[in-house]
């Protein structure tokens, strides 16, 4: 929390503020230093001051009845210095890097330890050198602030819209750097949108903060533009550590990616598939899947509807299916339950109320799409094994095979936005658009 | 030595868990797998890099961290951000801030101090300011007081397994175990008075039974200036007894480069050296020294620096056995990754020839006063080396630089990288600030640890002599000592007796240090029906046979000797000596309890073979 008042007001009495470089005496206490703000956000109380020490710390002293004296050294806060213009060899091969938040974007303030979104073209350069030697940097622009959370199908339309753009303009890669716990839906966004890609979409993200010797970040940027100029690809991919090591990344196809950990440097497996390639830092790239769309000439055409009133349901023991019923009234068009194991929801509980049966059967007639996804995150869904999931694809709930479910969600949303009919959206929903449904479940694709 | 100013840092572990995660602060085990990571600098708040992680950073080095289940979570490979603090470690630290009358903050912020030699697989260490010191913090000594700067929590190092030109390998059992860090005012001003401040320190920080105990569980920096001269910090000195050594040697390695720095300054200006490196590859094309040569066939070059107004200096003795050129040297090791430099005062020499030497000094143009520096290496180290060198060599005009020193095992030290500044230190953002209210320091405050002559009295009082009783509140044993005690069957004496006594013995054969975990439940479980000479033969059993104490138990029984067998052998052995006997009389107890002893050490209380000895000689006379 920010200054109490009772402080601010001694404070402001003194002529003092965030910045300058104080004394405080309270009792057998002296302490000299440059005082912080503190952040909304804060924790803690608001009538301890936060001052830096001269050896760096920042300490916590009550105010109480002491005495401030302002001293000659204040300094300007929250200021970044601007970095010299840094010259490209227009030589190599040109790609554009959006970034639209997230920690790979984010910034922090050293006095502070506040992070801001400050991202510059020059910053990459400094902090990853390297950039200049696989790629010109036709365009590194800052698309939005916002992190992962934040995003929503109106941020992906934008993003395929300059992706598309660039591409026209003829770069041979696009780069966007994205928060990590909703990239997966971005790249399953993109790979919707983006009809038929030309080039590589790659999406990195920073599991560490930026701040830090042991960031990820400038790895998976070099290996990010390695795959973005060299790799013979025409698809969206995630390219991020495959190991907890800085080793090397995997490119892994944007339909089936998917965050497993929250924490981990190699947090993105491929699900139900194997990566695509996997890229060294020094430039190697070893191609491991066979089927890819490889490059084209034609840059891609947008195309971005997409229905909001689309939901996203998990069924658990106990779930209630009044769930369903609220956003039939609320009137969504589309629904993709995340059920157990095969695709089961519960029909004869014990319980009656808790039966989904009833809601998924008056959801399908009142004209909403419902579309089965396993929770299990690995593995195929199947309609006939038991009776419970018989009962739902009898009802007309659409089986997605060994689709991940938020890639579900967003193809139900994208293809919603279509204003197809019904049976169309149903049969599109099965459909292989970008990679994102296979007939077969091949056993080494299993890997965790 | 009057204008000496010496300041120390003290590292002392914690016996808590880690201070980050719930990992143990021991380990024994081997570590299963390996992790490679790398280390890049950042842009600081001011764009700029800190000084001393730019020294690394030059560096680009691939680090190998050693892991296992058993000692690391995923917090230490910095795949997890921290957890809280517990709140019985910052009670500790609490507690010695408070021991030392210092003013405890009211709100604690963790920092991230940029370390990036792969020490800390996160590129930095975790550290909390606790207390500060003020006029009422101080430390006696006999040669006056040294005042308390501040107390800070933190978190310990990786250990270094190796360390190489491109690589290093950690093990990460060590990273993440919280130390109190004390720091004092540079107030001490003889080499003796450094040594008993850190005495005091230690003696302090263990009256609180809250520190490990064993090698490498304290450490200081020394802080060391001298009139004239600058501030080093000299890093990881674990014995105390070579406090003074290091003081002493650095004082006139300072003196010596202010010396240095005169001559200098009367034969040449700092201006007239000019970074001017000539390539002497050719000069050396067919050298008999074999180290040149074999540099040259493996594609390296030769580079040579002028030093105007050096000659006789680059040889000249700082410390004892270490030349300023040994000083360079260590510049291009460090900045350069080369093995180290060649220098004109100590040519002809190495294989290089007279001939060779006046060449150089031709081609660099170099006379009278003037020396040379040479590297041999790959380009790129030569130049990043040479570079480091020369900057060595102006800063020589000035006179002493502050550096960050190595502490070597003869009293010496070595450069190891240049004096961080304070953008080493920014917030850790994923830690809340720690609130201290004045409820929790009162609790503390009210159950202080005693002084230690307070302590010194008690355990007179339990009937210790005391001498014992300085020795073991000196000694690194006295938590152990009363976590024993707390529940035994042992009697204060036999304890300590053992501890003080007995126990280094027991650690000469064992090889090792026993751990708290080990000797604790053995002294408190240890049955009364044993002999205490079964103690060593017991915490062998159990801490190095990997027997429970209840089978150790089992087993000492069945090797303890009866009192009939006592008796038996005690009668077979006056009868033997019978003659003795007579003469002898009572007297002659003392012969036979040495041969009894001879054959039953260990396995009977020797004050039961004294009486049985006594009945039986007693018997005989009668």
């Amino acid at each position: 929390m920010p200054y109490s008042e009772e402080v601010e007001k001694k404070l402001s009495e003194k002529g003092v503020k965030p910045g300058d470089r104080i004394m405080l005496k309270r009792g057998k206490l002296i302490v000299e230093g440059i005082l912080l703000p503190r952040e909304e956000v804060d924790f803690g109380d608001g009538s301890v001051l936060v001052i830096k020490l001269d050896n760096g710390y920042n300490v916590g002293f009550r105010l109480d009845d002491g005495e401030i004296v302002k001293l000659e050294g204040s300094v300007e806060l929250g200021k970044f210095k601007t970095l010299e213009k840094v010259e490209q060899d227009k030589a190599l091969p040109p790609v554009s890097i959006f970034s639209t938040g997230g920690t790979i974007s984010a910034r922090i303030d050293y006095y502070t330890g506040g992070v801001s979104m400050l991202f510059t073209p020059e910053e990459l350069f400094y902090n990853v050198p390297e950039v200049l030697e696989i790629a010109y940097l036709r365009r590194v622009e800052r698309l939005f602030s916002l992190a992962s959370e934040d995003m929503s199908p109106r941020e992906w339309s934008t993003m395929a819209r300059r992706v598309a753009e660039s591409l026209a303009e003829g770069d041979a890669g696009v780069i966007i750097l994205h928060g990590t716990d909703t990239m997966h839906y971005t790249s399953a966004a993109l790979s919707f949108m983006l009809r038929g890609l030309n080039a590589p979409v790659v999406l990195i993200g920073s599991q560490r903060s930026s701040d830090r010797g042991s960031r990820d970040s400038d790895m998976n940027i070099i290996c990010g533009l390695h795959a973005a100029t060299k790799m013979n690809l025409g698809e969206v991919v995630v390219c991020m550590h495959a190991e907890s090591g800085d080793t090397f990344n995997n490119v892994i196809r944007g339909t089936r990616v998917r965050k497993m950990h929250s924490t981990r440097r190699d947090a993105f497996k491929p699900v139900n598939s194997l990566p695509l390639a996997r890229v060294w830092p020094d430039g190697r790239v070893e191609m491991v899947e066979k089927e890819f769309r490889p490059r084209s000439s034609e840059p891609p055409t947008v195309d971005d509807a997409f229905e909001l009133k689309t939901a996203l349901v998990k069924a658990y023991p106990g779930s209630n299916p009044e769930i369903i019923d609220f956003l039939v009234d609320k009137g969504y068009k589309g629904i993709v339950i995340e059920g157990t194991g095969m695709g089961h929801v519960p029909t004869e509980p014990l319980d009656r109320k808790l039966s989904w049966v009833g809601s998924v059967k008056r959801g399908i007639e009142e004209g909403v799409v419902i579309a089965m996804v396993t929770q299990c995150v690995f593995g195929r869904v199947n309609p006939y094994v038991y009776r419970n999931a018989r009962i739902m694809v009898k009802l007309g709930v659409v089986y997605c095979e060994d689709m991940l479910s938020e890639v579900a969600y967003v193809k139900l949303g994208w293809l919603l936005g279509h204003g197809f009919d019904n049976e169309t959206v149903k049969k599109l929903m099965l459909h292989n658009f970008a990679g994102e449904i296979s007939k077969r479940s091949l056993y080494s694709t299993y890997q965790l | 030595m009057s204008s000496l100013k010496v300041g120390l840092e003290f590292h002392q572990r914690l016996a808590f868990h880690k201070l980050f995660c719930s990992c143990p602060s021991t380990s024994l085990g081997e570590a299963s797998g390996k992790v490679v990571r790398r280390l890049r600098a950042s842009l600081s708040e001011l764009g700029e890099l800190d000084p001393a992680a730019l020294a690394e950073a030059s560096r680009s080095r691939v680090f190998t961290y050693h892991v296992d289940d058993s000692f690391n979570c995923l917090v230490e490979l910095d795949e997890e951000p921290p957890h809280p603090i517990d709140d019985e470690v910052l009670d500790a630290a609490l507690e010695m801030a408070l021991y030392f009358n210092m003013t405890v903050v009211d709100e604690a912020r963790v920092m991230r101090k940029t370390v990036i030699d792969g020490s800390n697989t996160s590129g930095f260490q975790r550290t909390l300011l606790v207390a500060l010191g003020n006029n009422d913090s101080v430390i006696e000594t006999s040669e006056g007081p040294v005042r308390l700067k501040s107390l800070c929590l933190e978190e310990e190092s990786a250990f270094i397994v190796e360390s190489g030109r491109e690589a290093a390998e950690y093990r990460l059992d060590r990273l993440g175990i919280p130390l109190v860090e004390i720091a004092t005012e540079p107030d001490i001003k003889s080499p003796s008075q450094a040594l008993e401040a850190a005495e005091e320190v230690g003696l302090a920080l263990r009256m609180t039974g809250k520190v490990m105990r064993g090698l490498g569980t304290i450490r200081q920096d020394i802080n060391i200036s001298i009139e004239g001269g600058a501030r080093q910090e000299i890093k990881g000195v674990q014995n105390l007894k070579l406090i003074p050594e290091i003081v002493e040697r650095e004082a006139l390695r300072q003196s010596s480069l202010i010396r240095l720095r005169d001559i200098l300054r009367k034969r040449c200006s700092q201006r007239s050296f000019t970074y001017n490196p000539v390539d002497l590859t050719e000069v050396f094309r067919g050298t008999a020294s074999k180290m040149i040569s074999r540099a040259l066939s493996k594609g390296d070059v030769v580079y040579g620096l002028k030093a105007p107004g050096f000659r006789g200096l680059l040889g000249m003795e700082l410390q004892p056995g270490r030349r300023f050129g040994t000083e360079l040297a260590d510049y291009a090791r460090v900045w350069g990754g080369l093995q180290g430099i060649i220098h004109t005062d100590e040519l002809p020499g190495y294989g290089i020839s007279e001939a060779e030497v006046n060449k150089v000094f031709e081609v660099l143009e170099a006379s009278g006063d003037d020396a040379a520096v040479i590297v041999v290496g790959e380009p790129a180290r030569v130049e990043a080396a040479l570079r480091a060198v020369y900057r060595r060599m102006l800063q020589a005009f000035d006179g002493v630089p502050s550096e960050t020193r190595r502490a070597l095992e003869d009293g010496n030290t070595d450069y190891l990288r240049p004096l961080p500044g304070s953008a080493r230190m920014y917030p850790e953002t994923d830690i809340p600030p720690i609130p201290i209210t004045a409820e929790r320091l009162e609790k503390i405050r009210r159950a202080l640890p005693k002084k230690p002559h307070e302590k010194v009295r008690e355990l007179e009082e339990m009937g210790l002599s005391s001498h014992m009783a300085q020795q073991l509140v000196r000694s690194h044993y006295l938590t152990v000592f009363e976590k024993v005690l707390e529940n035994t069957s042992l009697t204060p004496l036999t304890l300590a007796s053992f501890l003080l006594n007995t126990l280094p013995y027991v650690r000469r054969e064992g090889g090792r240090e026993y751990g708290d975990e080990e000797l604790i439940p053995l002294l408190r479980t240890f049955p009364s029906d044993l002999p205490r000479e079964m103690i060593p033969d017991a915490l062998k059993l159990f801490a190095d046979k990997g027997m429970s104490l209840g089978e150790v138990y089992e087993e000492l029984r069945r090797r303890k000797v009866g009192e009939d067998e006592l008796r038996a052998e005690a009668r077979k052995l006056v009868e033997e000596n019978i003659s003795y006997v007579r003469e002898k009389g009572m007297g002659s107890v003392k012969m036979l309890m040495g041969r009894m002893m001879e054959r039953f050490r260990g396995v009977a209380e020797g004050s039961t073979i004294y009486r049985i000895l006594m009945e039986e000689v007693k018997r005989r006379l009668e």
